[in-house]
């Protein structure tokens, strides 16, 4: 099949796109001290998956789930104004660390545009194929 | 390594179609479910695009890729047609 090259691209692409929503998600929820257990926004994380495509030997990639990050502590800030400080005034903020949450923001992008490339040099080359009919 | 390993099984597979061409289904058929597979790949690119004018994508790069798709194969099979006319062409210009 001649588009196997442009699917695994697509893949690539659709996985760069969830490590984005995943960034953003953690973006967003800098500052949000309660999330649905009762505890601080725990940053996510997703983990991708290389699916093998046996009919033609090529590997895909697929997000195979997000998880969290349960290694990371929790920010403690002192804040005694704050209702969800404790008895020492401490605040528990989520384990977000903005700038590293920048860096995995560049990678996706570089990783999507790599695949983009990839994609469209494939098309290229599928199209100057078709010169060779024209004569 | 690998991409050699590939490479190989893609010529092979390539390779095989042309002996099978001996067997009954010829050119014609050939180029019937050719035909269907080009427009079966236009109306997925038609669905694409009504599902991008509506606002309706769940996943953009699965879209974009069914138009580009359909896109290529039309080229392919417009430039198949243009060569078959073409080659008619000159065996009718031939002289007698």
């Amino acid at each position: 099949m001649i588009f196997k090259g442009l699917e695994v691209s697509v893949t690539g692409m659709l996985a760069e796109r969830i490590r984005m929503d995943v960034v953003s998600s953690n973006l967003a929820n800098v500052n949000s001290t309660k999330a649905e257990n009762g505890q601080p926004y725990t940053r996510k994380v997703p983990v991708f998956e290389a699916v093998l495509d046996k009919e033609s030997g090529l590997t895909k990639v697929r997000v195979k789930e997000i998880k969290k990050d349960t290694d990371t502590p929790f920010r403690m800030k002192y804040d005694p104004t704050n209702p969800e400080a404790d008895k020492n005034g401490y605040v528990k903020l989520p384990n977000v660390e903005p700038m590293k949450e920048m860096v995995d923001m560049m990678t996706a992008i570089r990783s999507y545009e790599a695949n983009l490339t990839a994609f469209n040099t494939h098309k290229d080359m599928l199209l100057k194929s078709l010169e060779i009919l024209r004569v | 390594m690998n991409i050699n390993k590939i490479g190989s099984a893609d010529i092979s597979k390539i390779i095989i179609p042309e002996t099978q061409k001996e067997q009954p289904s010829g050119f014609g058929e050939l180029l019937k479910s050719f035909i269907q597979d080009v427009n079966n790949d236009l109306n997925n690119a038609k669905v694409a695009e009504e599902q991008i004018r509506s606002g309706n994508v769940e996943n953009l790069q699965e879209l974009v890729y069914q138009i580009e798709k359909s896109d290529i194969s039309l080229r392919l099979i417009t430039e198949i047609r243009n060569k078959a006319l073409e080659s008619y062409q000159e065996i009718i210009r031939m002289q007698v």
